[in-house]
């Protein structure tokens, strides 16, 4: 009887519950987005797709790239927006073949002076990549 | 009018949300990005021509939820909260399909509580992070139009403004944090960067308020308060693929027939599903 009931009326909302506190725990832990991963956490900041990825000091750009090149590099780098996981990094490391044994990893995010009507960029997240 | 509300509230629950969902899928299906849900649904569509009663059986939603199953696996990093709540529905649907005789109770409870966690959650993201009380989440999107469009979009001088805002945040990225790059924009009027703050407060207290609201008795406060919230919602940010999903949920909340309600987030809804249809709104 009480398996059913928590059927009924729980096991949607229990993993509506569960789901939303792993996303904020990868959020607080893991760098990821709040905008994706079922946590509600929409608009609360500036939406990961606008930040910049910076390698090496050098911007990440998909211009001078053929079509398909643009669209995968797009694909790799909104990864590591969404969620700078390890393996995410790594897929765009190799993507870029970057030919060094370490290599400097930088998320810039926008940032407002909302005072002064300034808008400018703020540093979300920086690593160091160590190639295999 | 009466007659319009009697004929909505005479319709089972059970068939009138489940066949407001499956046309939210089947116009929301090709903003997915995996052309196959679109056949797919649309051939789910053309199943619920030949069964009225489609949404009684328990196979049914186990197909749907099958197609939908294969994208969160394979793009589970840009799988926003739409999606989730998607198939949080879809798995009510298949409880409801095994219990039919408690319909009404399942929904009406499941949906209070969703909607309480979806607010709750909302509110509790928005506490944690210092950029949405400063107002700066809220700020990238005023500069540059993308909020209150409905309100100031009509004034051609603002749009201009709006575009160059926009033009010069999307121009950053070419300078190294190095050179300490700032964009100055400029405010629609003198106290925007104000208006901004406010707005994210008002959200704040909105949301914690619309939880409130799904407790009070008085049917008329209660109901009154959320259709202002979701025109609202609509009006500043054009959320029509959430709204939508709001409102079935909140079809499923109200547990009395013979309520006007019921008709007015139907009402709400259908009005989405336009604006989805004609490519208005953010999915």
């Amino acid at each position: 009887m009480k398996r059913k009931k928590f059927i009924q009326y729980w096991s949607v909302p229990t993993l509506l519950f569960l789901v939303a506190c792993f996303q904020i725990y990868q959020v607080e832990f893991e760098e990821k987005s709040r905008w994706k991963g079922g946590g509600f956490g929409m608009y609360t900041t500036i939406h990961p797709f606008n930040d910049e990825i910076w390698i090496d000091d050098e911007f990440v750009s998909t211009k001078n790239l053929s079509k398909r090149d643009s669209l995968e590099l797009q694909i790799l780098t909104l990864k590591v927006k969404v969620h700078p996981s390890k393996h995410q990094i790594k897929n765009l490391v190799n993507w870029l073949d970057i030919e060094k044994d370490s290599v400097k990893i930088q998320i810039f995010k926008p940032q407002f002076d909302l005072e002064n009507s300034v808008y400018t960029k703020t540093l979300r997240y920086e690593t160091t990549y160590k190639q295999d | 009018m009466k007659q319009l509300i009697n004929r909505i509230n005479q319709i089972p629950i059970f068939k009138l949300v489940a066949t407001c969902f499956l046309l939210f899928l089947a116009i929301y299906s090709p903003r997915l990005k995996a052309i196959y849900v679109t056949y797919l649904v649309f051939a789910a569509l053309a199943y619920v021509i030949i069964d009225r009663d489609f949404f009684k059986k328990t196979y049914f939603w186990l197909i749907v939820l099958g197609l939908l199953i294969p994208r969160l696996y394979a793009s589970f990093l840009f799988i926003g909260n739409h999606y989730f709540v998607m198939i949080y529905m879809i798995l009510l649907f298949l409880i409801v399909s095994f219990y039919q005789d408690n319909a009404e109770k399942i929904f009406s409870r499941n949906a209070t509580v969703i909607l309480v966690l979806i607010m709750g959650f909302a509110v509790l993201q928005k506490l944690l992070v210092p950029d949405y009380l400063n107002g700066t989440s809220l700020a990238y999107l005023g500069y540059s139009g993308k909020i209150f469009k409905y309100v100031f979009y009509f004034n051609e001088e603002y749009r201009d403004i709006f575009y160059e805002n926009a033009v010069k945040m999307s121009e950053l990225y070419k300078y190294p944090i190095s050179e300490n790059p700032r964009v100055q924009l400029e405010p629609i009027f003198k106290n925007f960067p104000q208006v901004i703050i406010w707005f994210s407060y008002l959200t704040l207290i909105a949301e914690i308020l619309f939880i409130v609201a799904l407790f009070i008795k008085k049917q008329w406060i209660k109901h009154g308060f959320i259709i202002f919230f979701l025109l609202s919602l609509l009006v500043t940010r054009e959320e029509t693929g959430f709204l939508s999903m709001l409102c079935i949920l909140l079809m499923m909340h109200i547990e009395k027939q013979n309520t006007l309600y019921r008709a007015a987030y139907l009402g709400i809804f259908i009005l989405c599903l336009s604006l989805i249809i004609v490519g208005k709104g953010e999915l």
